[in-house]
């Protein structure tokens, strides 16, 4: 069979399994990594308890939402969906008695004001509201519809697509995804890998978390696309140490695809086998670092390779290898199953698509939004995230980690776009936002990102292992206040030493918090001196 | 690094399992240490060792992987372990008044720990403070004291 016939019959097959429920009350409980930690898990043990045979329990991520959290959506079989926002043990008797008694909580008042709605949701679409694991739910809302699409047309046409498509990776590098196809689709090998980071080391960030817990086929769909368009026959979902419940969803969801029979006869009858296997970090900020995770996974110490060669050509055992974010994985089904316009749409013609971003800090509404390139950070953080809460002050955003720096409110107009967002060392990354108000000095701020990065520097590169404990020992003079002109002269002598001449991006970005002090924030310093 | 007569029986069996699970090869060493970590709750010397001949590694190699990862606990860990977020997000909503708590607490015991980490990942609902592993978000100064204190009574 074709994989188009093949997708025609688990759609169908997909659609009764769902249809089969229509009449039930449909609860749904937001289960991440960010509930859990608020209580959500005495939730779904009460609803077990109490839902009667009229109402049935699913198990989603956090749509991103987590200020809400814990968070429960109940659907009427009328359609009807209600979002009640904290739900703790007691609210869930109650909710789990009115069902009983067929009536709907329409009392419940959610507090989103538009947190969701004044987002573009490509990649998040689907995720808090489709059980997290289930593949019917998921293949009757389209899921892996755009496999079948990809797997239908030759590798060659299908990197094409991704190439039309302009997507970038999302990673924080921005390359071009298209071009690293080609590299590894072209390399001589025959055995290839693509390897999903979802390594997710960045203080701030929470996105690939959020990803796999909610929608981890999309990862895996994505991550089929690459492996049919390269010609790649294993597939790594590489995962963060300590991201358990990540982990368990993953692997229920690969599970739930072997047992669903996508794999059989190559992916989608394709007659392209695929093996797709688990791998789990071992913790530290640069092992997200391609080359570095590559060293992770093949048992030696967490440092960077030089480059070249480049993974494309010769990655995990020599073999060519494509290293891709979560995120840039989970954009693909979008981009395949639509017509190419929808997804070109989004953005400007430079910058297309959308970006996760990881907001939290002094902000009201905290959370996972998604946005398109463009967007400015007042928007981001006023109209979605809700402004500063009552009686904070703005005072810096921290943009992109501890490999950026720190934007003056002055600049809150500043529009996210891939790469660099201003000259003096901020970078969009992976997406963090941190709204920092008046409560820590920005000198404190600041020696804490230089801190970090000496503490994760590796040691590989002499600059960098040495020079960045140097940068605190400097930032700490300024904090006693205790510091000269030629102090200034050598944090950004130093600063700019590292960031040339470091082998990775850990290194290569260490000063970008140092740049951004002196740029923004050097009246602070003055004031400090006196 | 020696394997001693107390833990031959341990490592004949961790032998077998290697045997069973994990194929002989060099990349096999981050799967292997992950499952001594997750039976020991630490990589014990001779596990090390273990592990080191059966992905044909040399031991100074492997344990030289094993110390540069920072997930990777080379020595016992004691029986609790508390850990309060200093990430950004958790040092603007109190999270140095969490941290002295829980200091305060641990000062004297011999079978608690505390441990500042860079991020727990759980930002969006800062401040976060993990007793044994689990993350409890928002916590504000006396829930943290009610936790620690069962702790101390051995309810949790």
């Amino acid at each position: 069979m074709s994989p188009n016939s093949i997708y025609k019959r688990l759609k169908s097959q997909s659609l009764s399994k769902v249809d089969s429920k229509a009449n039930q009350y449909r609860v749904a409980v937001q289960v991440g990594h960010c509930s859990i930690s608020l209580g959500v898990n005495e939730v779904v043990d009460t609803f077990i308890t109490y839902l009667r045979s009229n109402a049935y329990l699913v198990i989603t991520g956090c749509d991103g939402s987590c200020f809400n959290g814990p968070q429960v959506i109940i659907t009427s079989p009328n359609g009807d969906t209600v979002r009640i926002p904290h739900v703790d043990g007691g609210i869930a008797i109650r909710l789990s008695t009115l069902l009983e008694g067929n009536m709907s909580p329409l009392k419940f008042k959610d507090d989103l004001n538009g947190f969701i709605s004044k987002q573009t949701r490509v990649v998040l679409d689907g995720c808090g509201e489709l059980d997290a694991i289930n593949l019917s739910e998921y293949v009757s809302n389209n899921g892996y519809y755009g496999l079948s699409k990809a797997v239908s047309m030759s590798p060659e046409d299908a990197i094409e697509v991704v190439k039309d498509s302009g997507l970038r990776g999302r990673g924080g590098a921005y390359f071009p995804t298209a071009l690293k196809w080609y590299g590894a689709r072209k390399a001589a090998g025959k055995q290839k890998y693509i390897v999903v980071n979802s390594e997710e080391g960045e203080p701030g960030l929470f996105k690939d978390r959020h990803l796999m817990e909610g929608v981890p086929h999309k990862i895996i769909e994505g991550a089929l696309i690459a492996a049919y368009a390269v010609g790649a026959s294993n597939i790594f979902l590489y995962i963060n140490a300590e991201a358990n419940l990540s982990y368990e969803r993953m692997e229920a969801a690969i599970e739930e695809i072997r047992s669903g029979g996508l794999l059989e006869n190559g992916v989608l009858g394709s007659g392209w086998p695929v093996n797709i296997e688990l791998r789990r970090g071992a913790g530290g900020y640069v092992c997200g670092e391609e080359t570095t995770l590559l060293n992770t996974m093949e048992g030696y110490r967490r440092e960077p390779r030089l480059r070249p060669p480049f993974p494309t050509e010769s990655g995990f055992l020599d073999s060519p290898t494509i290293i891709n974010n979560a995120e840039t994985l989970a954009t693909l089904p979008y981009i395949f199953a639509n017509p190419i316009s929808d997804f070109k749409s989004i953005g400007n013609v430079n910058h297309i698509g959308t970006k996760l971003i990881s907001m939290s800090g002094a902000v009201s509404r905290r959370g996972l939004a998604e946005v398109p390139f463009g967007t400015t950070l007042r928007y981001i953080i006023e109209s979605i995230g809700g402004g500063l809460p009552e009686g904070r002050t703005l005072q810096a955003i921290a943009v992109g980690g501890p490999s950026s720096g720190l934007l003056p409110p002055a600049l809150i107009d500043t529009k996210l776009v891939p790469g660099t967002l201003h000259e003096a060392g901020i970078i969009l990354g992976a997406g963090g936002v941190i709204i920092l108000d008046e409560t820590i000095p920005i000198i404190d701020t600041i020696r804490h990102l230089a801190a970090y990065n000496s503490v994760e520097s590796c040691g590989k590169c002499t600059p960098c292992r040495e020079g960045t404990p140097k940068l605190v020992e400097i930032i700490d003079k300024f904090m006693d206040g205790k510091f000269t002109q030629a102090d200034l002269k050598e944090i950004y002598n130093l600063a700019k030493v590292i960031e040339t001449s470091s082998l990775c991006g850990l290194g290569q970005a260490a000063g970008n918090p140092i740049f951004s002090m002196l740029r923004f924030f050097s009246n602070e310093l003055v004031v400090k001196a006196e | 690094m020696n394997t001693t007569p107390d833990n031959t029986k341990d490592s004949d069996e961790l032998k077998l399992t290697l045997k069973k699970h994990f194929p002989r090869e060099h990349s096999q060493l981050m799967p292997a240490l992950h499952y001594v970590q997750h039976q020991y709750n630490h990589l014990p010397e001779w596990a090390i060792e273990t592990v080191a001949r059966h992905v044909k590694m040399p031991l100074s190699e492997a344990y030289g992987a094993a110390s540069s990862y920072s997930e990777m606990r080379l020595l016992k860990p004691k029986d609790h372990l508390i850990q309060v977020c200093t990430g950004l997000s958790c040092r603007i909503s109190n999270s140095q008044g969490l941290l002295d708590i829980a200091k305060q607490f641990v000062d004297g015991k011999t079978t608690v720990d505390v441990e500042e980490t860079s991020c727990g990942f759980l930002c969006s609902v800062s401040p976060v403070v993990s007793l044994d592993g689990i993350w409890t978000g928002k916590i504000d100064p006396e829930s943290l004291s009610r936790s620690l204190h069962n702790m101390n009574t051995g309810k949790i």
